[in-house]
């Protein structure tokens, strides 16, 4: 499903050039968990913006299905990810205007507005917040927050789903209860799941981790 | 101060500062500009009103006056002229014609040029400050022309030959003189005495000019009031206000008031980017502070450096307003006299003030917000609360405005007016732009870019109700400004269209008026009507002597000779207010000019008694006319009807246009008519058209000025709400929206605010435009469809363009940024 061949990230600061990914191999199988660990700094969410096209490696080479992600400009991976992509960001990322429903149907109406309205209320229902619907993220939770921004990656129906620390500004209790709805969903959907975090129980759950250090991966246990 | 200078230099380079700043200037650039300008404009038409005196009080008298008096003005250090103006006969050339003599002594004219040329009805002239030299004689085309004379050639006058020197074109002070007995021959004082014209019982009038500061005037004025006899006449300052004159004042005043909303455009784009750079600084603050930093040291820091900020925006916005008023001292450099330099001290303080107050107005507020951050702030996204209330921070605001427009304006009124005004506008358009958007939420799928850009309003519905304000209330302002201006000048040119009569044609005997008009329509020249005109002095009304009855201010204007007509039409441009007009049953009274029935408190039916040489004429108002006194025709304060006044001597007098191209003619008629005087108006036509454009460069200067504020204002509504924007769209990024959707999207939210923000202005400002047209400048209300169409053919391509590339940066925003630690 994913497939990375010898990455390199460099960017040029003004103290000099960076190597943020030192070549990086990497090969994911569609239906397949696999957790990125790794201390702060390391270059996970480096790694995670690369493998979702977000931003462009250096050198290298990486493939999303079989699409070509290094050689495809920018708009073109903007359709893939509309398609075949979905997001939940460490700090929740909804935007304030528009109520809980309008955030989750936000994806859905730059493909497929016909649907938009249905798909959005039936995952609203399945995080559990269908009282909340009309609600503006700021009268929401942290952790209702990020269920909303979860029912959001979901309702797309992504074949890949990529989580940034998706518990990182929650407390336990409430992580543990995200990570719960994160990992039924993914198997409902029958979804990859890329999940960058640094808590080793979360990392568990996955079929495999992965140990970033200082621009280099290595598989673990 | 370090501290503060190394912020300003970061911030700068960060890009937070460069609006303000631009801003600041703008406001110190207008406001130093047109205050400059408008001192060296005041201070200038001050200096042409003396002109047009040839001093600053003139002392008119039948006879000589007292050699005591001249003396002690002398002694008073006031400088003295004298001139003395009689009709006379000129002969040359074995010809001889009618002349109104002026004979002037040394250090005329003490004010103002004379403009001779040297060969008659030359384009080509230039100006002196003296009059002709003892032995020498000066004459007008029309003079050289009668006689068949050449310069060069010599005239007697009297007992008196002179040489004929130079052809006198204008003079500063000929406004006394416009129906005067036949064209000007102007000779030096001492000839006068040679000539021995000056008898017992010859009409003599003699001129006394005096110039000296305006205190030393008013002093010798206040002496020498109480010792004059009935027969003399002071004119001063007040009296003599050319038209010219009043007609600047009114562009000047006009250049203010535009200028003004300049400011408070400026005075806008510094409030909202003041807020912008503030909450760009929380953060900033907040770590500051768990660094140990105090509030009043967080104060201190950015107080200074903005009045640093100042400081440089007053500094080079002072040299932009120096710029500015230069532009404009060119447009009007003809009307500009040399003045004594008005200080450039003056301006720059008022550019400094402005741009201190400005600060202090729109910018303190939100640095009071800063300095309040919390140092919890570094740990969680805490929005800081606003210690001052919303109340409050109108309240400042409005008194920095009230102060702007008070350094700019120095009237109560206009500042107090114009703020009211603007906040009543603000207050409708507001209203108007909230009905805007109570329109459906949505608007087709976010995948069309419009639909986009309906989701994007409705996201950010305050923020777009206050651009949707901003832009109507700035766009509105714009098309009223362009509006009135181009009213005004029509309502100017409209008075003086292109064949309007340019030659007066006076003391035309009745036995030469059929040839006159014979001879004119020959040569291809459109006449107007012929009228009539005798002398005569209104003496009584209903039955008692107008001596009683009237103001003395009042009998000076009517207590002289008056030309009477008779005409059996009521003449073009002239409005029958109250009464008939002439009727075979109805026409045994007089119709009067309403102002001066006004002036003399006369209304329908009231008796007036005439004299007229020896005889007197009792009739009766019978009808009241108004007529616009704009107009270069012949007006007259009293019509007869046909008959009543045959049986008086009579001279006529008509008016007519003529080409350059048709000005040889003057020669020939003057030969044919030698009686007639030609009175040429073409030159000060000319010169009014002039000032009529040059008052519409400079209303346009102002215009660039305001359209720049606009501008400002424009690019700091947008950039106020960068940050969220950017955010939003890395994230419609991230869920696949590609970049010409949001850039389409970006387009369309701009194409839509202008139309919405268009149609509440035009509407405002032909709502505006009827209450304007109607009450001040007497016009019917009309609905200027040009604007309709012309303001948001220009407006919204502009408001796309300036949004699209202020937007540019949140638009590349790359989504990775979502990635970034908040
Ligand atoms: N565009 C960039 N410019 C400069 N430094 C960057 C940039 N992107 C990432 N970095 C640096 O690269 C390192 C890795 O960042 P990141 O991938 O966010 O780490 P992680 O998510 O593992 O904490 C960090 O030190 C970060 O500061
Ligand atoms: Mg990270």
């Amino acid at each position: 499903m994913i497939i990375a061949k010898n990455i390199v990230k460099t960017v040029s600061t003004r103290a000099g050039e960076l190597h943020i990914l030192q070549g990086i191999d990497l090969h994911i199988k569609a239906g397949e968990s696999v957790a990125i660990v790794g201390s702060s700094g390391s270059g996970k969410s480096t790694l995670l913006a690369l493998l979702a096209g977000l931003d462009n490696p250096s050198q290298g080479e990486i493939y999303l299905g079989d699409q070509p992600l290094h050689a495809m400009s920018e708009d073109q991976r903007a359709l893939l990810r509309a398609d075949h992509v979905g997001f939940v960001f460490q700090s929740f990322q909804l935007l304030q205007g528009l109520t809980a429903m309008e955030n989750i149907a936000l994806p859905l109406e730059l493909t497929r507005a016909d649907k938009a309205e249905h798909l959005a209320r039936q995952y609203l229902e399945k995080v559990g917040l269908n009282e909340r619907g009309h609600h503006y993220p700021n009268q929401l939770s942290g952790g209702e927050q990020q269920r909303v921004a979860i029912a959001r990656a979901f309702a797309s129906q992504p074949s890949v789903l990529f989580a940034d620390e998706p518990t990182g500004n929650l407390d336990g209790e409430t992580g543990q209860r995200i990570a719960d709805l994160l990992f039924d969903l993914n198997r409902d959907e029958d979804c990859t799941l890329v999940l960058v975090t640094h808590d080793d129980e979360l990392a568990a759950r996955c079929d495999r981790r992965l140990r970033m250090n200082s621009g280099r991966l290595c598989e673990e246990g | 101060m370090k501290l503060a200078l190394k912020m300003l230099g970061r911030d700068w380079r960060g890009g937070e500062l460069q609006l303000l700043f631009a801003c600041l200037i703008l406001a110190v650039a207008t406001v130093s500009g047109i205050t400059h300008f408008s001192s060296t404009l005041q201070a200038s038409l001050l200096q042409q009103s003396k002109d047009f005196l040839a001093g600053s009080m003139v002392l008119s008298s039948p006879r000589p006056v007292q050699s005591a008096w001249i003396e002690e003005a002398r002694e008073r250090g006031i400088a003295v002229s004298e001139n003395v103006g009689m009709a006379s006969m000129a002969f040359a050339n074995e010809r001889m014609q009618l002349s109104s003599l002026k004979a002037v002594s040394d250090g005329y004219p003490l004010r103002g040029k004379l403009r001779i040329a040297d060969t008659p009805f030359s384009a080509e002239s230039h100006v002196v400050q003296h009059g002709p030299a003892p032995g020498e004689a000066w004459l007008a085309s029309s003079m050289a022309s009668l006689l068949d004379i050449q310069p060069g050639a010599v005239l007697e006058i009297g007992k008196t030959t002179l040489r004929f020197s130079q052809v006198l074109v204008d003079e500063p002070d000929r406004g006394f003189a416009m129906f005067s007995v036949g064209p000007r021959v102007m000779i030096h004082l001492d000839d006068l005495a040679a000539a021995d014209l000056v008898h017992v019982g010859s009409r003599v009038s003699y001129r006394y000019q005096f110039d000296a500061a305006d205190a030393l005037i008013a002093d010798f004025k206040a002496w020498l009031e109480p010792q004059l006899e009935d027969s003399h006449r002071i004119r001063t300052l007040d009296d003599a206000q050319p038209r010219l004159a009043e007609a600047l004042q009114r562009a000047e005043r006009f250049l203010l008031l535009a200028g003004s909303l300049a400011v408070m455009l400026s005075g806008l784009a510094i409030a909202m980017s003041a807020q912008r750079y503030c909450q760009r600084h929380y953060d900033h603050v907040a770590i500051l502070k768990t660094l140990g930093m105090t509030e009043g040291r967080v104060l201190g820091l950015f107080a200074t450096s903005l009045l640093l900020l100042a400081l440089l925006a007053s500094l080079v916005g002072g040299l932009a307003g120096w710029g500015l008023k230069g532009l404009f001292e060119q447009v009007f450099a003809e009307y500009l006299v040399d003045v004594a330099e008005v200080s450039l001290w003056r301006p720059w303080l008022f550019g400094l003030a402005t741009a201190l107050v400005s600060l202090l107005a729109f910018a303190w507020p939100p640095l009071r917000a800063l300095q309040k951050t919390s140092a919890m702030a570094v740990l969680r996204d805490l929005v800081p609360t606003d210690p001052l209330s919303q109340g409050l921070r109108l309240v400042i605001a409005g008194f920095g405005s009230v102060a702007l427009l008070m350094i700019y304006t120095q009237s109560w009124f206009l500042s107090l007016g114009l703020l009211g005004g603007l906040a009543a506008l603000t207050l409708v358009v507001g209203l108007l732009a909230r009905g805007v958007l109570a329109v459906p939420r949505r608007f087709g799928g976010l995948a069309s870019p419009l639909g986009l850009a309906w989701a994007n309003f409705q996201r950010h519905r305050r923020h777009t109700q206050l651009q949707l304000m901003v832009y109507s209330s700035a766009l509105m302002l714009v098309g009223l400004l362009w509006a009135v201006r181009s009213d005004l000048l029509d309502d100017w040119r409209a008075s003086l269209p292109a064949d309007t009569p340019n030659h007066f044609m006076v003391n035309v005997a009745e036995y030469e008026v059929d040839s006159l008009r014979q001879q004119l329509n020959d040569a291809g020249v459109a006449t107007e009507t012929i009228y009539p005109m005798v002398r005569g002095r209104l003496t009584h009304i209903n039955g008692e002597s107008v001596r009683t009855q009237v103001t003395k201010e009042e009998q000076r204007s009517i207590d002289r000779e008056l030309n009477l007509t008779w005409n059996d039409a009521l003449p073009p441009k002239n409005v029958l207010e109250q009464g008939t007009w002439w009727r075979d049953d109805a026409n045994d009274g007089v119709s009067i000019e309403a102002r001066l029935a006004e002036r003399l408190g006369l209304k329908m039916g009231d008796t007036l008694r005439f004299q007229i040489g020896a005889d007197i004429l009792e009739t009766y108002i019978q009808s009241i006319r108004s007529l616009d006194w704009q107009q270069m025709r012949p007006n007259f304060y009293f019509i007869f009807p046909p008959g009543v006044l045959n049986t008086y001597p009579a001279t006529f007098i008509t008016s007519v246009y003529l080409g350059p191209e048709q000005k040889p003619l003057l020669t020939g008629l003057m030969r044919e008519f030698p009686t007639v005087t030609i009175i040429e108006m073409d030159v000060i036509i000319a010169q009014i058209n002039s000032t009529v454009d040059r008052v519409s460069q400079a209303i346009e200067i102002v215009f660039g000025l305001v359209l720049l504020a606009t501008a400002a204002v424009l690019v700091a509504s947008i950039l106020a709400s960068q940050r969220e924007r950017r955010r939003d769209n890395a994230l419609l990024r991230t869920m696949g929206a590609t970049s010409p959707l949001l850039w389409r999207a970006c387009g369309w939210e701009f194409v839509v605010l202008g139309l919405a923000a268009n149609m509440i202005a035009c509407l405002g400002a032909e709502l505006s435009l009827a209450a304007i047209q109607s009450q001040l400048l007497g016009i019917a209300p009309s609905i200027h469809w040009h604007l309709w169409w012309v303001l948001p053919a220009i407006s919204i391509p502009v408001l796309v363009f300036i949004g699209i590339a202020s937007s540019r940066a949140s638009l590349f925003e790359p989504p990775v940024v979502l990635l970034r630690d908040s």
